[in-house]
């Protein structure tokens, strides 16, 4: 009797089991993702920045260059009573102005674009450099895989802080410093250094697959080297080469706050229709200057840069834990 | 072991050579120069800028000086002298003076030489009261205070795994592994210099004018912030490293045999769980060394890290070769000391 109820049990959950949906690699890992809390908690916050850089022309009261009122003092925040009519907060200025008179909010708002974009486009430029020199050193061996290697070795070696100031403070001034306020520089300074962590990553991932009998078999059937190493290979090496990809955004965004900070981020707009006008690195260190006069000149900037960067960490964590179940739990 | 060890440190010199050649080749085709920086309104006489030119060697050719080689052979001289000819140009010296430890004269402070100004201090004080020792100083500091909150919070929350305690440590793990330290920094100035002013905005000398002992009080916030990073990283790898020490079948044994729980937990468990610990304290002393640019920068602080980046602004060219080649010394040792740890922890390595 007993038996029977527990063998029809289990009956039921492997009929469960066979009737669920097909799911594939990314499916199921997509359902971890979602699972993990924090993670969700981190792309809500990702999500909510991207909309204000998209929509910063709208969402912002002004642009980033507008001086709504001009002043020569720092206008506290909205609720902050001084007594004196010129600094006392007002609500159409909620975090306050500078001295020139900009809205603090509003150049937060469009730093968000700046911050967005010098996360994502250097992101997307070493991954695609990064996997195909990875992927010809890996799959062509040889000399053209000791050249490689070699020049990964260079890269490797010179400290990446001092590369971006030593670049960002040389070129600046020139034309390819100008290009995009400066932010074309600043995607090749961090493509030329961070390439290299992803092409040894791919070059590994290339020399443990290619050994597997799914290659042999494909090169059985008579498929070419292209098609191997793109249908077979580059699929089969993704999961690694997305959690690196998660966690090169708040590198990069880091990198330019940082360097905004000492002075050398983009270069500010003059323009008033330019897409890029300012960045919370450039608000950093104008606040740095008022810290004891409008403390929300370098507050808000600095919680917008501490969130976004530990809601990448909650998506790169998350998203580790969900490409490599094995992997959960050891950092 | 030796020989691996020799081997490892030998890489250094490539790699600062790499180094040297880049930045030389970058900060010369930067444009302006030491004389004209900042004075973009005065321009000084010609003639003047020739004389300044030659006195410092900058006249000469950035890498081989053919010129010299040509008037040589012409001259019919002896092939030492021809090479001699050739390599004088300015990498080249440079080179040869760093090799005899004369870094050169600084091109904007005047009188004073890229040594003196890194290395030693005003005349009447010791030579730890230097850039150096205050960089060295507040490195010190911060690695004594990660290891010193890191290692205990991480031992702690996995021997309380899964309660409050371990939530709380996870936690503040993961805000000092995801926040960036210079932002922590600015939020320590709000909180502890203007709200509770507790200590000044700008930071005062880390040392005593009349003591020359190190000022505590000013170089705990800079300390504590360049700490915070490397004390999360610390805590979460200890934790990961003693819950998997933890479940190994040694430890059952030594509890079934009777020994104290203290005793368990100090030899069996943590001397196994540090072993992998031990392996990150040199990038977590490279991460230390560029965390002070950032750190030096933020609080004011007169160290290396902030001569760098206004030796750049100034276009020094002999204090920007100077302290670049610093850092990426201290870096590549770090990194060298990684390997030389793997290598004395895993054999397997050092056969390689």
């Amino acid at each position: 009797m007993t038996d029977s109820a527990s063998t029809s049990k289990v009956d039921a959950s492997f009929s469960q089991l066979l009737s669920r949906k097909p799911t594939n690699l990314w499916q199921d890992a997509w359902h971890r993702l979602l699972k993990n809390r924090a993670s969700v908690l981190g792309m809500c916050v990702i999500g909510f920045f991207a909309l204000l850089a998209i929509f910063a022309p709208v969402i912002a009261p002004y642009t980033a260059l507008a001086v709504p009122l001009p002043s020569n003092t720092l206008r506290q925040a909205a609720w902050v009573n001084t007594g004196n009519p010129a600094t006392t907060g007002d609500w159409r200025f909620p975090l306050g102005t500078d001295t020139v008179g900009h809205d603090v909010l509003s150049q937060v708002i469009w730093g968000a674009r700046t911050s967005m974009v010098v996360g994502f486009i250097p992101m997307v430029l070493i991954i695609t450099l990064g996997t195909i020199i990875g992927l010809i050193s890996g799959f062509a061996g040889g000399w053209v895989d000791n050249f490689l290697m070699r020049l990964t070795d260079v890269v490797y070696a010179f400290p990446d802080l001092l590369f971006f100031i030593i670049v960002m403070s040389a070129l600046r001034d020139t034309p390819i410093g100008a290009l995009l306020n400066g932010l074309f520089l600043l995607f090749a300074a961090l493509s030329i250094v961070n390439w290299v962590g992803v092409a040894r990553l791919v070059r590994g991932q290339v020399l443990s697959l290619k050994e597997k009998e799914f290659v042999e078999a494909a090169r059985m059937v008579g498929a070419s080297n292209a098609r191997i190493m793109l249908r077979h290979i580059l699929p089969n090496s993704l999961a690694p080469i997305i959690v690196v990809a998660a966690f090169l955004i708040p590198g990069a965004i880091l990198t330019e706050a940082f360097l905004g900070f000492i002075g050398l981020g983009i270069r500010p707009a003059s323009d008033p229709s330019a897409i890029f006008q300012t960045s919370w690195g450039m608000l950093l260190l104008w606040g740095k200057d008022a810290i004891r006069g409008q403390p929300w000149l370098l507050f808000a900037p600095a919680i917008c840069i501490a969130l976004i960067m530990l809601s990448f960490t909650f998506v790169g964590d998350g998203l580790r834990d969900a490409l490599d179940p094995m992997m959960k739990g050891t950092n | 072991m030796s020989t691996y060890l020799i081997r490892r440190i030998l890489y250094v010199i490539p790699v600062l050579f790499i180094v040297a050649v880049v930045t030389f080749v970058i900060m010369h085709a930067t444009p302006g120069g030491p004389w004209d920086a900042e004075a973009s309104k005065r321009t000084s006489d010609p003639l003047f800028l020739e004389k300044l030119n030659q006195r410092y060697g900058l006249d000469k050719p950035l890498f081989l000086n053919t010129y010299a080689f040509a008037q040589a052979k012409t001259n019919g001289a002896n092939p030492a002298e021809l090479a001699q000819a050739l390599l004088d140009g300015q990498f080249p010296n440079y080179l040869w003076n760093l090799l005899h430890g004369d870094m050169g004269p600084s091109l904007r402070m005047k009188g004073r030489d890229v040594n003196e100004v890194m290395f030693f201090s005003s005349t009447d004080r010791p030579f730890w009261t230097s850039r150096f020792g205050t960089t060295a100083l507040i490195g010190l500091l911060a690695l004594g205070i990660a290891l010193l909150v890191g290692l205990p919070l991480g031992i702690l929350a996995a021997l309380r795994h899964n309660t409050i305690f371990d939530y709380g440590s996870l936690f503040f793990a993961t805000i000092g592994y995801g926040i960036p330290n210079f932002v922590l920094g600015v939020f320590f100035i709000i909180i502890f210099a203007v709200w509770l002013e507790w200590v000044p905005v700008i930071t005062p000398a880390i040392w005593m004018e009349d003591s020359n002992m190190p000022n505590l009080s000013a170089a705990f916030l800079p300390s504590l912030t360049l700490a915070i990073p490397t004390a999360a990283y610390l805590a979460r790898l200890t934790r990961a490293s003693v819950l998997e020490v933890m479940g190994r079948d040694f430890i059952r044994t030594a509890r079934s045999k009777g020994l104290s729980e203290r005793i368990v937990v100090i030899r069996h468990m943590l001397r196994n769980a540090l072993i992998p610990v031990a392996t990150v304290i040199g990038p977590a002393l490279a991460g230390l060394v560029t965390g002070s640019f950032i750190i030096e920068n933020l609080f004011g602080i007169n160290g290396i890290g902030r001569l760098f980046v206004e030796s750049i602004s100034r276009r020094d060219y002999s204090m920007i070769m100077g302290t670049t080649l610093f850092y990426a010394l201290l870096i590549a040792l770090a990194n060298v000391m990684v390997d030389v740890v793997y290598g004395f922890l895993d054999p397997r390595i050092r056969m390689k």
